[in-house]
């Protein structure tokens, strides 16, 4: 029973159910079931169905492809999409470039890059990041300088997730070099073909490949490549990474997890019965189940406060992140300790099976989730100061 | 009582230590590594630790050796140290002293050959230690057949030293097999999840008589010997891994800056590292305890290396993922040394014993280990 939907909002959550299992195929659903790495493939193939069906921006500008959703219809799309083990469509078109494009962009920018955006035909990568600017992002370094035929671009960007798949990077660059941190920096979208970028890999502890540094050696962007106006841009970022908090607890993807734990705690032997009946383990996995479900709760009564007007982000996001980011990376513990040393037996294709190697790299790789889109000690800074006062 | 290193095992932790430094700072643990480490391991002569010195060996003691351990687990590196020698090599040395084998024991200790105990078995966890790998006798000796898991550095062991049932009997003999021998067959892991084990299958191998080298009884107790040694040594691989990973997070906080301040500023990352550090000292003091408790009988033991897995992955696995959290993104790589011992270290929570089977041995046992 569910104490707060409708009988409408649950037809709506069977239906998108249904269709996800129907129409994307099995074979992405259970690399992302197993966290397994995706294919660039995996993930245009998956988007595309999506937005034949008008899903996959619902939540942008009707004329752009937006559905005119309540904030609870969204959540109930992101969860379903999640608990389906559908790959989220890729966030750095659908959830950062597209929006403030969709908002502060000029009519020529929306045509030529959003369509595009929304049926991954331009792959979008975010380069914000710097050596020297992680969690101090307004420290950032690289410049824009107007020349006669645009803007010429030097400096490095790092952790560019899938900057290897990608032709386009929306940057922040320091186009007032005088002004103080925030003021002075500018959003700009640089084609990855211009001469000039460069991607060099960064292979992570779990052996995968998904960050790069991007280094942009004196890279000319014509003017209209600019967004909005110049020195604006930290507003702009402001927007986006509020639009990036959104639906960053993935209660959705750790329900998925844990149902699969479930699954395979079942089938996994510990001594003469099966793990599930180890009180020691189940105690852990039903002790996230309860937390998980009250982050659900959490969401909603943020949700259901965000329905009243104000567009300023929500500082109770921070608790979805902050607690969301903990219990993902709580699913990923038990999905390890389920496969436990039999992860150690030679590599298996079939992934639905215990011995997996796959689990523990699934978990050295959702150690990101506490560090990016605003680390958890960032996030426990924003409540100690606008919900706590402190 | 002394809690700490002697001259000697100081001045072994301290050539290790600077030996290894070199590979720490490799960028890259995707190439294979080990035969130029072990070949630098066994220069020093580590190779002839367990063995007697009427045998040619160092006849060091356990402790000494895992003093080796833990400045392995400083170097985040995974050397056939502990499968070779302190959990196979213990029992070869102790079955085959005085002479008779001089010609294999001289190979080991050179760093010739390298064994590899072939114990553990698919989907075995929580079995403790039941073995379904079964010898039959026929002329001349006998023929092994089953498949053992998680054999550690199988891919580069030269013998195994197998665990088998012999005619269904519930305890199981040990045997010495060539890994090269008619009927063996080594699928390896790659190395992959940060831990090289092998499943190793015996088809119908042919074994002669006289390499059967432990009857039922004695077997079984000498593989609980070894396998409490596994635990223990184990637990100063990781308590080594934290070691490091402890001093490079404290040296990062004092180094990188954002908000124009050192991160070691902020007082809330100070708490994070100081918890780490007492979860270090915790780790430390149970590797001790149960380095110790090696000696006592078989159940004390056994409860003290339990007891010291339980501790030690639990604070290995907060001190670990608080290290990686504090370094920020780069943390995460293969190329950061942070990132390589965390990878490590998460795997040795898993191997011989999880927390879970931890705690189902501890709650098996009618006594407290609080009562001694
Ligand atoms: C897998 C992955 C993918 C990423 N993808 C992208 C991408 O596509 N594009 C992009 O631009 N960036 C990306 N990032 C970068 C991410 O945004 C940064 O990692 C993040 O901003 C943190 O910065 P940092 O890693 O430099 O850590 P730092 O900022 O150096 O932080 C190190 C530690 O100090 C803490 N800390 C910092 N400041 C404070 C403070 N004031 N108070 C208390 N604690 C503090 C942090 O919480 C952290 O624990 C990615 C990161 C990862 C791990």
């Amino acid at each position: 029973m569910h104490p707060f939907y409708s009988a409408a909002e649950l037809r709506f959550r069977d239906e998108l159910r249904d269709f996800f299992r129907r129409e994307i195929p099995e074979r992405i659903r259970a690399k992302v079931s197993a966290g397994q790495p995706l294919e660039k493939a995996d993930l245009v193939e998956s988007q595309r169905i999506l937005n034949a069906h008008g899903l996959a921006v619902p939540h942008w500008p009707k004329e752009w492809g937006g559905r005119d959703w309540t904030p609870v219809q969204r959540a109930i799309f992101t969860e379903e999409l999640q608990r389906t083990a559908v790959p989220l469509p890729l966030q750095f078109n659908c959830y950062m470039v597209g929006p403030v494009i969709a908002a502060f962009g000029s009519q020529a920018q929306k045509e030529r890059f959003l369509p595009r955006a929304a049926n991954l035909d331009d792959w979008w990568c975010q380069g914000f990041s710097e050596p020297d600017a992680g969690s101090d992002l307004a420290s950032l370094k690289t410049k824009a300088v107007r020349t006669a035929d645009g803007y010429l671009v030097s400096g490095q960007k790092i952790w560019t997730t899938y900057a290897q798949y990608a032709d386009w990077i929306f940057c922040l660059v320091r186009t007032d070099p005088a002004a103080k941190k925030q003021a002075g920096i500018s959003f700009l979208l640089i084609d990855m073909a211009s001469p000039g970028v460069t991607v060099r890999p960064i292979i992570t502890m779990d052996g995968r490949h998904e960050v790069n540094e991007v280094f942009l050696d004196n890279v000319l962007v014509p003017f209209e490549n600019l967004v909005g106006e110049e020195n604006k841009g930290w507003d702009y970022a402001k927007y986006l990474l509020a639009n990036e908090r959104a639906g960053i607890a993935r209660i959705g993807l750790s329900k998925e997890r844990i149902a699969r734990v479930r699954r395979l705690a079942r089938q996994t032997r510990a001594g003469d019965r099966p793990l599930w009946d180890l009180e020691t383990f189940r105690a852990r996995v039903l002790q996230v189940e309860v937390e998980l479900k009250a982050l659900e709760f959490t969401q909603m009564r943020v949700l259901a406060e965000s329905d009243h007007g104000s567009h300023a982000p929500n500082p109770m996001s921070s608790i979805l992140k902050l607690k969301g980011s903990q219990l993902q990376q709580a699913a990923s513990e038990l999905m390890m300790e389920v496969a436990g040393a039999e992860g150690f037996s030679p590599a298996s294709a079939d992934y639905e099976t215990v011995s997996s190697a796959v689990a523990f790299e699934t978990y050295l790789n959702f150690r990101k989730v506490s560090i990016y889109g605003g680390s958890n000690e960032i996030q426990r800074n924003i409540i100690a100061k606008t919900i706590l006062n402190l | 009582m002394s809690f700490t290193y002697t001259d000697e095992q100081s001045m072994l932790d301290e050539t290790l230590t600077a030996v290894l430094e070199e590979f720490c700072h490799r960028s890259t643990t995707s190439e294979d590594y080990r035969a130029v480490a072990w070949q630098k391991l066994t220069e020093l002569g580590l190779p002839a630790m367990p063995y007697a010195e009427i045998d040619g060996g160092l006849g060091s003691s356990i402790a000494d050796q895992m003093v080796v351990q833990r400045a392995i687990g400083r170097s985040a590196l995974d050397l056939p140290f502990l499968p070779n020698s302190i959990v196979a090599g213990g029992m070869v040395a102790f079955l085959l002293k005085g002479g008779h084998a001089s010609a294999l024991i001289a190979s080991l200790i050179a760093g010739d050959a390298k064994l590899s105990f072939a114990h553990d078995e698919p989907l075995d966890r929580h079995r403790n230690g039941v073995v379904a790998t079964a010898a039959t006798p026929v002329d001349g000796g006998f023929v092994l057949s089953g498949v053992k898991s998680r054999v550690l550095h199988g891919d580069c062991a030269t013998y195994f030293l197998v665990s088998a049932s012999l005619g269904g009997a519930p305890e199981p003999c040990l045997f010495l097999v060539p890994a090269g021998g008619k009927g063996v067959s080594i699928a390896s892991n790659g190395g992959r999840a940060g831990v090289w084990a092998s499943d190793v299958r015996f088809d119908d191998v042919f074994v002669p008589a006289g390499e059967l080298i432990a009857e039922p009884a004695e077997a079984s107790a000498l593989i609980r010997v070894a396998l409490d040694r596994a635990l223990v040594a184990t637990v100063h691989e990781m308590v080594g891994a934290m070691e490091r990973l402890q001093d490079l997070t404290v040296d990062y906080l004092k180094l990188r800056k954002q908000f124009g301040a050192t991160l070691g500023s902020f007082q809330c990352l100070q708490h994070k590292a100081v918890d780490m550090y007492v979860e270090l000292e915790q780790a430390r003091s149970m590797a001790i305890y149960a380095t110790a408790m090696l000696a006592a009988d078989e159940d004390d033991r056994n409860a003290a290396a339990i007891a010291a897995k339980l501790q030690v992955g639990r604070s290995a696995r907060f001190l670990g993922e608080t290290a990686v959290q504090l370094h920020g993104a780069i943390g995460m790589t293969m190329e950061s040394e942070t990132g390589r011992l965390f990878r490590r270290l998460t795997a040795l929570q898993f191997l011989f014993a999880d927390g879970d089977q931890c705690l189902a041995g501890l709650g098996a046992r009618p006594a407290s280990i609080l009562e001694d």
